[in-house]
């Protein structure tokens, strides 16, 4: 690939909109990670090894993203500091609290990533690169039911 | 009570009208018997006059919904943090989110529990526990 190739893709919105997912992935990644060392309380088995199932769904999905931003002629970003600069995924403060609260913040970072997830989703369909929409859908599609997942275990019936 | 038909305020932050519209999505999915409490509160986070009411509003409600309704009160808890702060938050070490963590019912139970608590830890404040006065945190 040439430098003035890789330059012109930095530009591309289905690029950009995939670097951001790349982030907002990797925070989401950080985030549960997080919530897995960290979560107490009677619930902390099942909400352990839940978060445990979700960075490593995540762990799988960036790097399908990032493979995604090559095969369009772009590097990939990466890096901590690079990847949180570009992320909107709030951070959690470290320190104890309730478990109700670990599955809520979960909750806000992944209903943030959907919905930069769907603006991608729009903007690769006009673009008309199918491929990256069909990654995008699929992203949603996991999003969506681990949204539902944690949801359920909010609910008090 | 407030009234629902009071014009929402232009603040420099729209934390306010957040916080009001995540009340506003609770009426149709609580109790009617709660619907006067939210429509204090709502007033409250909207009018911004009086942040002590608004807090004790907001402790009511919890105590009554959040169970059932646990992550619109951790919305509503995340935005009075980001937008309110305690005044004398340096001299008492704590700031609004500690105290928001703890279940308390009102700012009285809240100023009541840290009394004991810095008691507790041997931590001597000089001119006695200040009391807890809400303040909107400055604009960016």
């Amino acid at each position: 690939m040439s430098t003035h190739t890789a330059a012109k893709q930095k530009t591309n919105p289905v690029v950009k909109g995939l670097e951001t997912l790349l982030a907002d992935s990797y925070a989401l990644l950080g985030q549960t990670h997080l919530a897995h060392w960290n979560v107490e309380g009677p619930a902390f088995f099942a909400l352990h090894a839940a978060f445990q199932a979700q960075y490593e769904e995540l762990f799988t999905a960036v790097d399908d993203v990032a493979e995604r931003i090559r095969a369009l002629d772009a590097y990939a970003p990466g890096g901590l500091a690079t990847l949180a600069k570009q992320s909107s995924i709030d951070e959690m403060t470290v320190g104890p609290a309730p478990a109700k609260d670990f599955v809520a913040h979960l909750i806000e970072g992944h209903e943030t990533l959907l919905a930069g997830a769907k603006e991608l989703r729009k903007v690769s369909e006009e673009a008309g690169d199918l491929e990256t929409q069909d990654l995008v859908i699929a992203r949603i599609q996991s999003h969506e039911k681990t949204l539902w997942m944690l949801k359920s275990f909010l609910k008090n019936l | 009570m407030s009234d629902p038909t009071e014009s929402r305020r232009e603040p420099s932050t729209c934390w306010g009208n957040d916080a009001a519209h995540i009340v506003e999505e609770l009426f149709p999915v609580t109790d009617p018997s709660h619907w006067n409490l939210l429509l204090d509160l709502r007033g409250q986070l909207l009018a911004g006059k009086d942040w002590n009411f608004a807090l004790d509003l907001f402790l009511a409600a919890r105590q009554a919904m959040e169970t059932d309704h646990y992550l619109p009160f951790y919305r509503l808890r995340r935005l009075l943090t980001a937008g309110l702060r305690l005044e004398s938050e340096h001299a008492i070490g704590r700031t609004l989110g500690d105290l928001l963590q703890r279940k308390h019912r009102s700012l009285a139970e809240a100023r009541k529990a840290l009394h004991r608590e810095l008691f507790e830890h041997g931590v001597d404040l000089p001119a006695g526990i200040p009391a807890l006065k809400i303040v909107e945190r400055a604009a960016v």
